[in-house]
């Protein structure tokens, strides 16, 4: 197997029989590099969370090969975890036990526990928040909590399902800072969805371009220019007229504009 | 609803964490009060439970009044003073601890057995589709049968006694705590679910590290539900066959044309399923910390 982290290969997703059936997904290839931040971008229906639940391991392809450090994927596991848009905190646990959650399925002595537990609680920037209950955090924090949680087991590749989404515009540009800042600190392989296109821009190593109708990979384009990026210079400006004009957002041939 | 009895009990222990009311407000809310705005918060509290109370007290104070002046209602309503003195009367006895004592032993006994059948069998309804799919209406068939219509066959089936009684009181506990089970397992969360197995737990783990413990607020709504109708049972359980405890009291009330006697088991039935409820309140509180008060 080659040095690459994820290796999806010819991918088809189709839900229901017959005439029913819906293709979600239909041959989609893309490769994430073992300390690469790919960021898939796309309007609603376009199959990307689908894309991600299979990396996951939650669901299995229909046709095709999906392989993630030089194996098959088959179910879920610790080498590959999640963040969720609506955060997915355990409700009962506290931050800390949230975080130490996947420790403890891995058998970890508990004063390794702690010391694993400090350091992300330090670096998510949550002292004196480790006993506090989910429901107690405002949302910026809950979702760095899910970071923390993500990031404890030591994975090799995180999933990202539109983690920002659901936070106020400020929050999520803090938000953003702080991931990259993290994922300099700790490379993994990160696969971000997100259905903003500045901030696939913002994060990115490479952008891929999905569109629906079938769900498929439509471009990838590579971001050359060095963190943190101005999303208004001029490059980047372009970047994203280009990426709008593969989703049709803008009417290039007089065609009817759609929104998102 | 929160009565006088529970505020008074908070104030009894002032040292115990007794949350300020916004604790559980996301923590980017500035919290101001401070400590002695707290306290002065919380003797407010106190005095507004006992005035919230004025209305009842008046009523039974007019209560008083036209019963005493109206003699001839001495049988049909006799005066809270009369009550109050027939409540003494019993305890010295010693018949009223007897019928509490009975009444309270039925009812935790035929809990604690429809919380050993419910909660399981819930968790599996709303856990396994397979196994919902054949024991879902069988629980549906059963469900809209009243307690009380089983009072008949359950006397054939163990006679009069303790047997007989908890198995009414079991029937209207059971379904219930069942049921709040069964919709609080089905719904957890799926990216709950989800979330725990990319961190590596087994469906085994996820069942007690995440999915009940996600539904224990619902599992005590059952809880609830069921101890508040199987209290009510009780009392209809035992009016029909029993040796003693409360309804049995009241009975032997309406035997002896004692209507004093027939209140005092309908207070004390009154302050005792109050009682019960702020227990389970209480418990609710202290095993599931995260989620504050609780006012359903």
């Amino acid at each position: 197997m080659s040095r690459a982290g994820v290796e999806i290969r010819n991918v088809h997703k189709i839900y229901g029989q017959g005439r029913e059936s819906v293709i979600a997904l239909q041959d989609v290839s893309l490769d994430v590099g073992q300390q690469e931040f790919v960021c898939i971008v796309g309007p609603s229906g376009c199959g990307k969370t689908t894309l991600l639940n299979l990396l996951a391991g939650f669901e299995p392809p229909s046709s095709g090969s999906i392989h993630a450090f030089g194996s098959e994927i088959v179910a879920p596991g610790p080498d590959r975890t999640m963040m969720f848009q609506d955060y997915a905190l355990f409700p009962s646990l506290t931050v800390k036990g949230n975080i130490e959650y996947g420790l403890k399925r891995r058998g970890i002595k508990r004063a390794r526990r702690q010391e694993i537990v400090r350091h992300y609680i330090e670096l998510i920037d949550l002292k004196g928040f480790e006993s506090k209950y989910p429901q107690q955090l405002s949302g910026g924090m809950r979702q760095r909590v899910a970071l923390a949680r993500a990031l404890a087991v030591n994975p090799k590749m995180l999933l990202m399902d539109e983690p920002f989404a659901a936070l106020d515009s400020f929050t999520r540009e803090r938000m953003q800072d702080e991931l990259i800042q993290v994922w300099e600190r700790e490379r993994k392989a990160v696969l971000f969805i997100t259905h903003n296109i500045d901030e696939a821009i913002k994060l990115g190593d490479r952008v891929a371009v999905m569109s629906p109708r079938p769900g498929r990979v439509s471009e990838i384009i590579p971001l050359t220019s060095p963190r943190p990026r101005d999303v208004d210079s001029e490059e980047n400006v372009k970047i994203v007229r280009h990426v709008r004009e593969i989703l049709h957002l803008i009417s290039t041939s007089g065609s009817a504009a759609r929104a998102v | 609803m929160k009565t006088a009895l529970q505020v008074v009990k908070r104030l009894d222990s002032p040292e115990a964490k007794i949350p300020p009311a916004n604790e559980n407000r996301p923590a980017d809310e500035d919290r101001t009060p401070q400590q002695a705005g707290a306290r002065w918060a919380r003797a407010r509290h106190v005095a507004e439970a006992f005035a919230r109370h004025w209305l009842l007290i008046a009523l039974v104070c007019a209560w008083q009044i036209i019963s005493v002046k109206t003699p001839s209602l001495a049988l049909q309503l006799p005066p809270p003073s009369a009550i109050f003195s027939a409540t003494i009367e019993l305890l010295h006895r010693g018949l009223l601890q007897q019928d509490i004592a009975a009444s309270l032993k039925r009812v935790g006994t035929a809990i604690g057995i429809a919380s050993l059948i419910g909660f399981p069998l819930g968790a599996a309804l709303g856990g396994s589709r397979r196994f919902a799919w054949s024991v879902e209406p069988v629980v549906n068939f059963f469900r809209p049968i009243p307690p009380l219509a089983w009072i008949p066959l359950s006397i054939l089936w163990f006679g009069i006694g303790d047997t007989q009684n908890q198995f009414i009181i079991f029937l209207a506990a059971v379904f219930p705590i069942t049921l709040n089970t069964m919709e609080g397992v089905q719904n957890v969360e799926r990216q709950l679910i989800r979330a725990a197995r990319t961190l590596g737990a087994s469906r085994f783990v996820i069942t007690f590290t995440v999915i009940l413990p996600t539904a224990l607020p619902q599992m005590f709504v059952g809880l609830r539900v069921g101890t508040g109708i199987a209290w009510m049972a009780l009392v209809a359980g035992e009016l029909v066959a029993a040796t003693d405890g409360l309804g049995y009291l009241i009975n032997q009330g309406r035997f002896l044309f004692r209507s004093d006697y027939v209140i005092v088991g309908m207070v004390m039935i009154g302050l005792i399923g109050l009682l019960l409820d702020g227990i389970i309140r209480l418990a609710q509180r202290i095993v599931m910390p995260w989620r504050g008060e609780d006012r359903l």
